[in-house]
Formats: C-alpha cells, sequence, structure tokens
C-alpha cells in the first residue's frame, strides 16, 4: 500500500495506524511477520500490531495515534504509555501526521518508537531484536502556506486574551503581565503569534493596540471552545430553565457564571433559550443543589467544570443576583456553542461593538 | 360557520366565554360544580415556560351529586342558556350556538346505575355523562376567580377549580382508558398531565396526592391513577405517556426534553407519596 506521503489531503487520526503499519512493514525482513490485533473496546490504544521473527519470539507494539505533536507534549505522553504497558515483552509507538525534528529527538531520547505518515520512522524491540529507522520529510507537508506557527491553546493564551478583550488598550507589556496573571514568556509568545496574526499592533513609542477585537474574539474561538476545552456534563433541568435560574439564585453554590444564550440575552435578547451553559467549579455538587439529571437525550442543560479560572473572571451579578460570565467570555463560548449559538453570538458581538463604553 | 381556521389564541378565548357563560347557566348549581379538564389545568399552571400554546375549545365540568339540587334541572337550566345536545348523541355533551362543546360529567362512583348517562334524578338521563376517575376532583378543589379573556367581556366567575392532584388524577385515568387506542389527540392530554407535573411543586403535588387518599371519595380512584403514573409515564421516556408529551411539542419544542422531564417527574411524585397499600 502506498504511504500517506503520496497524498494530498493530510490524512486523519483514524487513517494513522494504518499508515505506521504500511511503513513498518515495508521495513522488517521478509521472513518477519506483522500482524493487525483486533482491540475490542480497549481505548486506550489506537491499534496494536503483533511483531514475529522467525524464531517464534514475538511482540506487541501499542500504537497511540496523534494528529500533531508538541515537544510539550511528550512528557505526559511516555507516563500514559508507561502506565499502560502491562507486559515486558511490548511497547509503545506514536503515530503522528507529521512529527518535526525537535519532537523526534525527544521521543527518541525517551526512548519511544514513533512513525509520521511523511515516512520518519524510528521503531526499536528488544525481544526479538529489530531497530527500524528511516527519514521522512523535515516540515509539515500539510500545514498552509505561510501560516505562523502556535495558537491560542492553553491557560496563558486564555488569560492574555481575556485581558485584551476586556480592556480597552493600548497596554504595556507590563501592565498585560499583571493585569493576565500569566508568567512574562508566556505573554511574549502569545503577543508574539498575535503579531504574527496581525491582531496586535505596536505603536510608536513600543505600546500594543488592538485594532479590532472581533477579530481576536474570533481567533481565539478557533482555539478555545466551551464543550472542548473545558469537561462538560451533560443534564436536564426536568422543570424548564427559568425554574433552574430560580433555583441557582437561591442556592447555596457560590462558584458559578452562567453563559451562553441566557448570559448573552442579558445584553442582546435574540430569542428565547432552550438550553442553558453553565461554569460551574463543582458540577456534582451544583447538579444536586439545582435538581439537574444527569441525561444523555433530551439535554437542556450543559456545565462545564472550567479549564482556565479565566472563565470567572469578571463575573457580573445580574439584579436579580443571578452570576453572569463577562461579555467577551460569553460571546467566545457562543461561537462555537451548539444550535443557534453562533449567530446568537453575532448578535450579541454586534451589541459589544455599538456599545463597547458599557462593557470595555 | 367560523369554526374553521381559528388559531389557537382564538379558540381559547372563545372556549372561556362558553365556560363562563355555563357556569351562569348553572349558578343555581354553583356550590355542585367544579371546572375540570384543559382549561383548569391552566388555570392552575399558568405561566410555565412550554413550547405548546394553551388551546383547547373543550369545557368540561364535573358535578357533584351529593350537593346538587333538583331545581333547575341541569337540561333545562343549559337549554335556556342556549345550549343544545351534541349532534353525538353522547350524554353530558352540550354545544353552545357557536359550536363550542360543554361537557357536564359525573364521577363513576356517584352516577347510579347505567352505562353512558349518569343517573342523577330528577335531571334528565342525558344531562350528563359518567367518568372514571373524577372522584378526586370532589376532594381536591378550590374557590378561584376565572376571568373572561376576551377583550370586550369584563366578566369575573367565582367557582369551584378543580386542583392540580385531582386534575392529574382525571388526567391518568383519561390516557390509561383510551392508552388501547393510543390517538394523537390524546398527544395534548399527556402534555396537559406533564404540564402539572412541571407546573406544580413535587412535594406540594404529593401533599395533594396524600389527601386524596386518605378520603373514601377519592381514595379508589388515585390509587388506580398512582398505577397509571407508573406504567404511563414513571417507567421512562419511553413510557407511552412521557412519548406522547414529547410528541405533542414536535415541531415546536424538545419531544427528547419533555419525555425525560415528564418520566423524571412523574417517577420523583412516585417517591414523594410513597409506596401504597
Amino acid at each position: 500500500m502506498h504511504v500517506a506521503k503520496t497524498l494530498d489531503a493530510p490524512p486523519t487520526e483514524a487513517d494513522l495506524p494504518t499508515i505506521a503499519e504500511a511503513l513498518l512493514r515495508e521495513r522488517i525482513p521478509t521472513d518477519w511477520s506483522l500482524e493487525v490485533e483486533v482491540l475490542s473496546a480497549d481505548r486506550r490504544w489506537d491499534s496494536c500490531f503483533l511483531l514475529r521473527a522467525p524464531d517464534g519470539t514475538q511482540t506487541k507494539i501499542f500504537v497511540h495515534a496523534k494528529r500533531l505533536l508538541d515537544v510539550r507534549d511528550i512528557a505526559p505522553l511516555e507516563e500514559h504509555l508507561e502506565r499502560f504497558l502491562e507486559f515486558g515483552d511490548s511497547i509503545g509507538m506514536v503515530v503522528a501526521r507529521y512529527l518535526p525534528p525537535s519532537v523526534r529527538d525527544r521521543l527518541a531520547q525517551f526512548g519511544l518508537s514513533y512513525a509520521d505518515a511523511t515516512g520518519n520512522i524510528l521503531v526499536r524491540t528488544e525481544s526479538p531484536a529489530l531497530f527500524v529507522s528511516d527519514r521522512g520529510d523535515d516540515s509539515d507537508p500539510w500545514r498552509g502556506r505561510g501560516r505562523p506557527r502556535g495558537t491560542l491553546k492553553g491557560e496563558p493564551a486564555a488569560k492574555v486574551v481575556r485581558s485584551l478583550l476586556d480592556r480597552a488598550g493600548p497596554w504595556k507589556i507590563r501592565e498585560l503581565v499583571s493585569e493576565s496573571g500569566a508568567s512574562t514568556g508566556s505573554v511574549y509568545r502569545v503577543i508574539e503569534f498575535l503579531e504574527g496574526e496581525e491582531l496586535i499592533k505596536r505603536t510608536e513609542n513600543g505600546l500594543l493596540n488592538i485594532p479590532d477585537w472581533p477579530s481576536l474574539l474570533r481567533r481565539w474561538s478557533l482555539d478555545y471552545q466551551f464543550q472542548k476545552s473545558n469537561m462538560t456534563t451533560r443534564w436536564i433541568a426536568p422543570r424548564g430553565l427559568e425554574d433552574l435560574l430560580n433555583r441557582m439564585r437561591t442556592s447555596s453554590v457560590q462558584d458559578y457564571a452562567v453563559t451562553g444564550s441566557i448570559a448573552a440575552a442579558h445584553w442582546a435578547a435574540y430569542a428565547p433559550s432552550r438550553s442553558a451553559m453553565i461554569y460551574t467549579a463543582d458540577p456534582i455538587t451544583a447538579a444536586g443543589e439545582w435538581g439537574l439529571r444527569p441525561a444523555e437525550s433530551g439535554v437542556n442543560v450543559l456545565l462545564a467544570k472550567p479549564a482556565y479560572g479565566v472563565a470567572f473572571k469578571g463575573v457580573i451579578t445580574r439584579q436579580d443576583g443571578l452570576q453572569l460570565a463577562a461579555p467577551a467570555q460569553v460571546a467566545v463560548d457562543l461561537m462555537t456553542g451548539p444550535g443557534r449559538a453562533p449567530s446568537e453570538a453575532e448578535e450579541l458581538i454586534d451589541w459589544m461593538v455599538r456599545n463597547e463604553q458599557l462593557w470595555r | 360557520m367560523n369554526s374553521s381556521g381559528d388559531n389557537g389564541e382564538d379558540l381559547l378565548i372563545r372556549a372561556r366565554s362558553v365556560l363562563l357563560d355555563a357556569l351562569e347557566a348553572l349558578h343555581e348549581h354553583k356550590d355542585a360544580v367544579i371546572v375540570i379538564g384543559a382549561q383548569a389545568v391552566y388555570l392552575r399552571t399558568g405561566g410555565i415556560d412550554v413550547a405548546l400554546a394553551e388551546a383547547t375549545k373543550d369545557s368540561d365540568v364535573a358535578v357533584d351529586p351529593r350537593l346538587l339540587g333538583d331545581d333547575p334541572l341541569l337540561e333545562d337550566a343549559m337549554r335556556v342558556a342556549g345550549f343544545v345536545p351534541s349532534a353525538t348523541g353522547q350524554p353530558g355533551a352540550w354545544i353552545s350556538l357557536d359550536g363550542i362543546p360543554v361537557d357536564l360529567m359525573v364521577p363513576e362512583s356517584f352516577a347510579g346505575a347505567g352505562t353512558r348517562g349518569a343517573r342523577i334524578p330528577p335531571h334528565d338521563r342525558r344531562a350528563t355523562r359518567r367518568a372514571r376517575g373524577l372522584e378526586a376532583t370532589l376532594i381536591d378543589h378550590s374557590v378561584l376567580e376565572v376571568p373572561a379573556l376576551a377583550p370586550d367581556d369584563s366578566r369575573v366567575t367565582k367557582v369551584k377549580v378543580a386542583g392540580p392532584a385531582a386534575l392529574l388524577v382525571a388526567k391518568l385515568h383519561k390516557l390509561a382508558e383510551r392508552i388501547g387506542t393510543p390517538h394523537r389527540l390524546l398527544d395534548k392530554d399527556a402534555h396537559d398531565a406533564y404540564r402539572i407535573l412541571r407546573a406544580i411543586d413535587t412535594d406540594d403535588l404529593a401533599a395533594g396526592f396524600d389527601r386524596l387518599l386518605a378520603d373514601n371519595v377519592s381514595e379508589e380512584a388515585t390509587k388506580e391513577a398512582i398505577e397509571h403514573l407508573t406504567l404511563v409515564f414513571a417507567s421512562g421516556p419511553e413510557a407511552i405517556g412521557s412519548l406522547m408529551a414529547g410528541r405533542a411539542e414536535e415541531g415546536l419544542g424538545d419531544p427528547e426534553l419533555v419525555s425525560m422531564s415528564a418520566s423524571i417527574l412523574a417517577a420523583d411524585l412516585l417517591e414523594a407519596v410513597g409506596p401504597q397499600g
């Protein structure tokens, strides 16, 4: 079979185990065999290969597929692999779409086998003894041209972006460090990225300006998503949302913030809300206090345990006592929310543009 | 006449006016008269945010034979006020001049012998209809001020209106009786039951059930209703009543959410009422 190197479209995570199998099969001696084992309901691994030498010795190769991998992902990954490799005669192997040289070096240092879809491969087994090494590309052929590296993923980026959104500049870097609470190093990295994206402009005396905050918000929403970035759980409020909000106002749970369309309606009413999106530090306790029931279908409440503390930054208390997330947080949550949430996000942003002095 | 092409809101306004007409007609018997059915459900649950609009053209009125006087005869009172017996020939089914139905019903255990019409002499046996499960409405009711809804109608009538527990008992009997031939028209009855479960606090509803169980008049009907509640709603979102309540919101709201909520709230109520002897 052809290795993905010849494909135009980037391989998906699901393609990767097959690609790794093909790469390895092409490189083992002809009298060795390689079989793919069926993994029933074992979600810890994406695939498992059984490698057998002519003398009958064999080893299992457990495959972990990941679309992209950063240097900083490797230590936790190694821990993960160690934990689940139960037998001495098995090894773990990482497969990715593309592994940059820095990542390959680090994987080798950790003694991990790897492969990527451009043909980079390193597989070491002890019994039977096998050493396979080959070179593929040294740059990601599927990465868009001219697109700078980096993302706004992670807590430091969230802290910096929220600060830049919540208060109009211009900013001194020192102010941004203290306001955001992020480390100086990560503030610089985020600034550098945002400059590359032209979302930050420097004034002549070196201050930072956000020329277009809605674009910054949109860019952040590519890397921060209510349901993906946070641990969310699904619930039913069997008496409806009005009843839920009443319970929330009078319950003892304090560390929560309503986001999504219910919060947005405080500034820009759009249509009656059919579902609630709520941040809470302790979803299980909150659900109990608020009379929510866990559910897979008919869900009308999503509870998110916030990945980053910024979700609670700038919480606003409505006149009736209900706590709402800050407008910028609500807007980014709606942008990638379910149903008609994205169009509610547009309504809210429209209001935010027209009433900047009221929230920024 | 103008009975087709109405939207639900117009119908609700007209139905309320006709209900007030009927209550005026039965004024001499007002102690024996209790508003039940969908109109009573709306009076008890008004203002909750469900996707299905309040809509009914029927007015259902229960008659308590124990408090009913002999004069005027029910059939005379209704005719004088302009009601005529329904063309269906169904006992107790009356129709206003503009075609809005009013049903006069007597709880089965007070309806005497017979199969359809209630035997409550000297009133005509075709004036009222017997119905199972209405006993609870004789026990659980309170006087409410019922206003007309039309802008040019300023009438407000004080009348006994069945309480939430009795209304739920009655709906459960209606659903259980016809569950063998589930018809889409029954979906709204299932949704009415869900309305009650949602609008009324579980503990209040359970207290209502407890009172009904403690009274000889309503004990039997209430026990049966609790069995129906288990089967029709509390056994899960797939139970027939839960499904029907959800289906009533098809294309308007969220059927799955309604089905789930109805079964959850029904199970809560069963738990709060406790095991029945």
